[in-house]
């Protein structure tokens, strides 16, 4: 026996790491429907069939507070990144609810670059626990710490929802800066000065 | 048909005339030297550029920006080398503030992201709502004119916060940011002062950065916040993305509200939610449903505008959102308990008066925030719309009819409800969801329950499962969940917020943990560990037999 609390951030990090589900191949990975309450049902099948094909991919749902397209995103960076080489990014979007329309955008940090060759992803009569794989290529200019975000789109019953990701990619060993400490005020508190204008 | 107009719809804004009224505050007592002159009159208006919506879908738009008031804010004169303080105010609804400095005083005028009372004891609660930069060591932002010497006549000295936008592209300080998160925490707290004006408001920090972006990690000092989110306790607060033309925040005003929302159910009611991803498409665990419903619809109070967006994109170009006073339709939509946009638009239209589909309710805020403060805290089921509802019915029976109209126009039974929901027949085409709460005997009685991961996982609907039991007396209770082979059951017992959690990975397929209870209504909410984690799915419910049994 074990008792513990767990923390509000441990939930939503969870969250967060929760909604795996991915397949082999881009389409049709949603298992049959079943109306039998012990029998696999579609979602649950796909799941299941899409948490095999993720096992080494990493999740990079984020929005877990704020309301947010129900859709989930894996990534897997296949080979280390080196400065001024272009880098591979396997991306797997998994909807959690159909959908006629699902889209990503992606951008960059300064000094990395998307690189263009491949249309964006786009998808159409999505299947919820469905898989739907992209390769990502970025090309950072030097070692750093950088980031793609995704903006994913999709058109629900309830009309357009976005959620934003976030794929870290780190090249080399990025230099550790340490920030001076903020200035303080006469309580101790730390103050942002900005300019009036 | 319109609805007649709530008296209490009137009182935020009546609250914001005269609550949080700005005033002159301490004067500039001479210290640092003779003064010859005496004191001068230092004032002024406080403004942020707030940048609006365009057409929905559109995003952000800069070129309609406006000049908003600063309202409630901290304002000083500060001795141009930042550390002293000569004298204090507060911005009134305007932005107005007004100093008394000492002539002949080089100063600066200092307005900080900050609205703050002390109490001056019964009738004064207090406040210290804060916007504070989480990757700058959580400095608080302030807003600084230029530095001038007071002569021997009143000095005009007005300020604004700039957004930053250069035309295509943030090229300036984003000065207004923090203040235009503030106005969201100065409207919340005059919506609150105005249905209870005693209503003492925790502390709370609003940390935004620049370098605030979505993460799968939650590193605040690197700007790794996970996304804009409420976090309860004491190194807890509003956490909101800032992150320039994928997703920022800032301007997102219904946003904001909804995570303080979160906050205002953390400091006067009370929230069983288990976070994690939603939507309104989702079916969620009827805890996260009734959370983040209430997020959805105290935005849309907060800011009298059921419309609510959310920019992202290049140039924050695009939004998404949706309409709190829209009504799912149960025929083409899954309505229902489990739905946040059935919550949402349910305790909408308790508040509004504005008359649509099934809606002649129009109770304005107070009563709600009575619900939420003196029932929901203190009642023994988790947090849902079940006991809202039946508290609301019980303490505004007038509207009791129409309340029932609206509840069961969202396929929820309404005319019986209770705080359980035990007269619920809604199942959302899964009969494995109801009862919402199983009856544990504490005899040893075998009860099963199935965990489904049918709408999703983590906290969607069937995930979890709740039994209730209640104790007459102080007694140990052994509880024991036995599922099938490969099945991982896990207990978190709940009296009045969670009280204990066993979460043991099983060897023997087999939960058991003891523990000793005050007399009391409970709940225990059972699941298999493994429909819920990043590992593959079972391919059927999980079913497991509990039990709870007294020992010696």
């Amino acid at each position: 026996m074990q008792f513990h609390r767990m923390a509000y951030l441990g939930a939503i990090l969870a969250g967060g790491l929760l909604l795996a589900a991915c397949g082999e191949e881009p389409q049709q990975e949603v298992a049959q429907a079943t109306a039998d309450t012990g029998a696999p049902s579609q979602a649950q099948a796909a799941q299941a069939a899409a948490a095999e094909a993720t096992k080494h991919m990493v999740s990079g749902v984020t929005n877990t507070s704020k309301p947010g397209a129900p859709v989930a995103m894996w990534f897997d960076i296949k080979a280390r990144p080196s400065a001024g080489a272009p880098i591979a990014i396997d991306l797997a979007f998994v909807p959690q609810a159909p959908t006629e329309h699902l889209r990503a955008t992606f951008i960059a940090t300064d000094g990395l670059t998307v690189k263009p060759g491949t249309a964006p992803p786009e998808y159409r009569n999505v299947e919820a626990g469905g898989v739907y794989r992209h390769t990502l290529t970025v090309e950072p200019r030097e070692d750093g710490a950088y980031y793609v975000s995704a903006i994913v789109l999709m058109e629900t019953a309830n009309g357009p929802e976005a959620r934003t990701f976030s794929i870290p990619v780190m090249v080399g060993v990025p230099d550790v800066v340490t920030k001076p400490a903020p200035p303080t005020d006469a309580s101790g508190q730390p103050i942002e000065s900005m300019p009036s204008t | 048909m319109l609805k007649p107009i709530s008296l209490a719809r009137l009182l935020p804004v009546l609250a914001a005339t005269t609550l949080l009224a700005g005033c002159g505050g301490g004067g500039d007592d001479g210290g640092g030297g003779p003064q010859p002159g005496g004191n001068v009159t230092v004032s002024g208006t406080v403004t942020y550029q707030r940048v609006p919506f365009r057409t929905v879908g559109l995003g952000l738009d800069y070129n309609a920006t406006v000049s908003a008031p600063v309202r409630g804010a901290v304002v000083e004169a500060v001795d141009s080398g930042g550390t002293t303080v000569r004298a204090t105010a507060t911005t009134d609804a305007s932005g107005n503030y007004s100093l008394q400095v000492a002539s002949g005083r080089t100063v600066i005028v200092r307005v900080k992201a900050q609205l703050v009372r002390a109490s001056a004891g019964a009738g004064t609660p207090s406040w210290n709502f804060r916007v504070l930069n989480n990757t700058n060591g959580e400095a608080l932002y302030a807003l600084d004119s230029a530095a001038f010497t007071t002569g021997s006549s009143a000095v005009t000295t007005n300020l604004n916060a700039a957004s930053g936008w250069g035309g295509v592209s943030y090229t300036g300080t984003r000065a207004a940011a923090p203040f235009s998160l503030l106005d969201v925490a100065y409207e919340v707290l005059t919506l609150v002062q105005a249905a209870n004006p005693n209503a003492e408001f925790p502390a709370l920090k609003i940390l935004w950065s620049t370098q605030n972006r979505s993460s799968n990690n939650f590193d605040p000092p690197n700007g790794n916040i996970g996304t804009t989110s409420f976090l309860a306790g004491p190194n807890g607060g509003v956490f909101v993305l800032g992150d320039a033309n994928v997703d920022t925040d800032e301007f997102d005003q219904h946003v904001i509200a909804h995570e303080l929302g979160h906050y205002f159910q953390d400091a006067f009611s009370r929230d069983d939610s288990l976070g994690g991803p939603h939507g309104n498409s989702d079916v969620l665990d009827l805890r996260v449903a009734f959370s983040e419903g209430w997020g959805n619809a105290f935005s849309g109070i907060v800011k009298n505008d059921p419309r609510y967006r959310d920019s992202f994109g290049a140039g924050q170009a695009s939004d998404f959102g949706f309409d709190v006073e829209s009504n799912p339709n149960p025929a083409t939509s899954r309505a229902g308990w489990y739905s946040e946009a059935s919550v949402q638009s349910l305790i909408f239209d308790f508040f509004d008066s504005t008359a649509d589909t099934n809606d002649a309710v129009a109770l304005g805020f107070a009563p709600i925030f009575t619900v939420m403060n003196s029932d929901l805290r203190t009642l023994d089921p988790l947090t849902s719309i079940f006991p809202m509802v039946r508290a609301l019915k019980a303490r505004n029976g007038g509207a009791a009819a129409g309340i029932d109209t609206l509840v069961g126009a969202q396929d929820i039974v309404s005319a019986t409800i209770d705080d359980f929901g035990s007269t619920e027949s809604n199942d959302d085409g899964q009969p494995l969801n109801l009862p919402v709460y199983r009856a544990l005997p504490t005899t040893g009685t075998v009860v099963q329950v199935c965990s489904t991961s049918a709408s999703g996982e983590y906290n969607k609907l069937g995930n979890r499962k709740l039994l209730r039991f209640t104790l007459v007396v102080r007694q140990s209770i052994q509880f024991t969940a036995v599922g099938p082979v490969n099945s991982d059951p896990d207990f978190v017992l709940h009296r009045r917020g969670e009280i204990g959690r066993s979460e043991s990975e099983s060897l023997d397929f087999r939960e058991q943990f003891t523990q000793t209870l005050d007399p009391g209504s409970y709940v225990l909410e059972v699941y298999d560990f493994d429909a819920l984690d990043e590992a593959p799915s079972p391919t059927g419910p999980v079913c497991m037999d509990v039990t709870a049994i007294v020992v010696i």
